[in-house]
């Protein structure tokens, strides 16, 4: 559904993104995992054609992006990082917009709007303006308008950042839902229990590069599925092993407290860079 | 229960101008805050219209000096409504609201985008300045209003409107576009025969003010608005700052599309 081949991108000296290869399957949940700066975010702007890369080309649904705009516009559906809904107009009009934007008529269009309203559980405000709203109903509206024109593929950049833990499981529901209704998404976002929570396969950045690809169990089974991890008073230290067996093994010669613990990916993304996701 | 991504489009395309979803969303924003777009588009106007009519009561350029001024006041009335709102609008949206994102990933061309803009800006700043013309005209009389009159005024609203979205592409804020708008824009309209023949300004400034963008547009209205009578080297004149200045909308909203 997606196809990137040596997609590239430079800001002056700085190379945000280095030669990204990648496929993205039908039907896929797909998390691009990564620190700030990592260039995740250039990445999804590339592909939705908002930023021109330096070299390389990627395919959605069969176009090349930059060759195939009008199709390539028509199938995907993008939620940015910040916020662009216009404040000054209800809920219901900016869904509107975006529908006449589209050329959709009326009565697809007023039938749509509804159904998405219900969907993203906003029904009851539809007619207030947006700048009333609060960070999550708006996060939650920008998705009800990225889908407003049936799109093919969704493009979620950093979906539940800035929003409380609530709204954030609230937010995952969504996105589950929407790839069970046949939407191949593409998601970035820094937070690794988010990638793990939702993502079919997930591909680590990092300084402009992918670094790892496969899904969060592949990936931790690549490193070991469970860490010690213990303290040896400069800093905190991490063993990782294959099995269960092997780490209470290994924290039986330890000396000190340790903790046993199933691997997340975040010890992956720390064994691959020797740094945390958010450093 | 969506058919959320299956990506059948359900629907056939309607046949509508692209540009026209941008006119409808302003509507709907001035529709809400209609006063104050009245009230903000004709006080100035109105204003200097009874200063003028209580403590001039000379001639100027041949004809009573209110009969004058009253085309220039259209023609700020035109200016400040299309030019100052547009830009306030479309700096806002684009660096706080953000939604110009929204409009690129639209199928939707950079000259539909401008068009729309430009004529949803130059058409409410025609609406204010007719509105401006026919309080005049009710409280003078003597005025002609013509098609050639309307394209006129039309042209210097859309004019202006297009020096709004080219101004709102390079403005870092509300800052910059107060600035922009206090030091060039409002004061070009009193060196553009708005208020006074630019020939009775002192020396060389006479000649300059006539490479200004406003000068040849409001010679014409004036023209056209006391006696029917177009002038179509002015008329030409103010349709090339028209020209120019949305190509330079349009440069520097492609320029921003690339940024």
């Amino acid at each position: 559904m997606i196809e990137i081949k040596g997609l590239t991108k430079n800001y002056g000296n700085l190379q945000a993104v280095s030669d990204l290869n990648l496929r993205i399957e039908q039907e896929e949940i797909f998390g691009l995992l990564g620190p700030n700066g990592a260039g995740k975010t250039t990445t999804v702007r590339m592909l939705t054609m908002l930023t021109r890369p330096a070299a390389g080309e990627a395919y959605i649904a069969g176009h090349e992006v930059q060759r195939d705009l009008a199709r390539v516009r028509h199938a995907i559906g993008v939620v940015p990082q910040h916020m662009n809904l216009d404040q000054e107009l209800t809920a219901r009009e900016n869904l509107e917009l975006h529908g006449r934007l589209y050329k959709m008529p009326a009565a697809e269009r007023g039938r749509r709007v509804e159904e998405l309203l219900a969907f993203v559980e906003l029904g009851e405000r539809a007619g207030e303006l947006v700048g009333r709203f609060s960070g999550g109903m708006k996060r939650r509206l920008m998705i009800a308008r990225a889908l407003m024109h049936r799109p093919r593929v969704l493009f979620l950049d950093e979906p539940t950042v800035g929003l409380d833990p609530q709204t954030r499981r609230r937010m995952w529901d969504l996105v589950r839902r929407m790839n069970r209704d046949g939407a191949t998404i593409l998601l970035t976002t820094h937070y690794i229990e988010e990638a793990d929570a939702l993502c079919h396969r997930v591909g680590i950045m990092d300084r402009g590069r992918l670094i790892a690809l496969g899904s969060p169990g592949e990936l931790k089974e690549r490193v070991g599925r469970f860490v010690v991890e213990g303290f040896d008073g400069d800093g905190a230290t991490y063993a990782l092993f294959g099995t269960r067996e092997e780490a209470v093994a290994y924290a039986g010669r330890t000396s000190g407290g340790v903790t046993i613990r199933e691997t997340t990916l975040e010890d992956v993304f720390i064994q691959l860079t020797g740094r945390r996701v958010g450093e | 229960m969506l058919e959320a991504a299956a990506g059948k489009r359900l629907w056939v395309e309607k046949i509508y101008p692209p540009w026209l979803p941008l006119i409808l969303a302003m509507g709907l924003v001035w529709r809400r805050r209609w006063w104050r777009f009245l009230v903000g588009g004709l006080n100035r106007p109105v204003i200097f219209l009874f200063l003028f009519a209580w403590n001039f009561k000379d001639t100027a350029a041949g004809v009573a000096y209110l009969q004058f001024l009253i085309p220039g006041l259209v023609v700020m009335a035109a200016v400040t409504a299309s030019y100052s709102d547009l830009v306030n609008w479309f700096t806002l949206r684009r660096t706080f609201y953000r939604v110009l994102d929204e409009y690129l990933l639209a199928p939707l061309s950079i000259n539909s985008l401008l068009a729309g803009h430009v004529l949803g800006g130059g058409g409410k700043g025609l609406v204010i300045a007719l509105l401006v013309y026919l309080v005049s005209w009710v409280m003078t009389g003597g005025f002609c209003l013509s098609f050639l009159f309307l394209l006129q005024l039309a042209v210097i609203a859309f004019t202006f409107a297009s020096l709004a979205v080219a101004m709102a592409m390079v403005a870092g804020g509300d800052k910059d576009v107060l600035m922009f708008t206090n030091l060039i824009v409002f004061p070009m309209t009193f060196f553009c025969g708005t208020f006074f023949p630019v020939e009775r300004l002192p020396g060389v400034l006479g000649k300059l003010s006539w490479f200004l963008p406003l000068t040849a547009g409001t010679y014409n209205l004036r023209a056209l608005a006391l006696g029917g009578i177009n002038h179509w080297s002015w008329f030409g004149e103010s349709l090339a700052w028209l020209a120019g200045f949305y190509l330079l909308a349009y440069l520097l909203l492609n320029w921003r599309r690339q940024d």
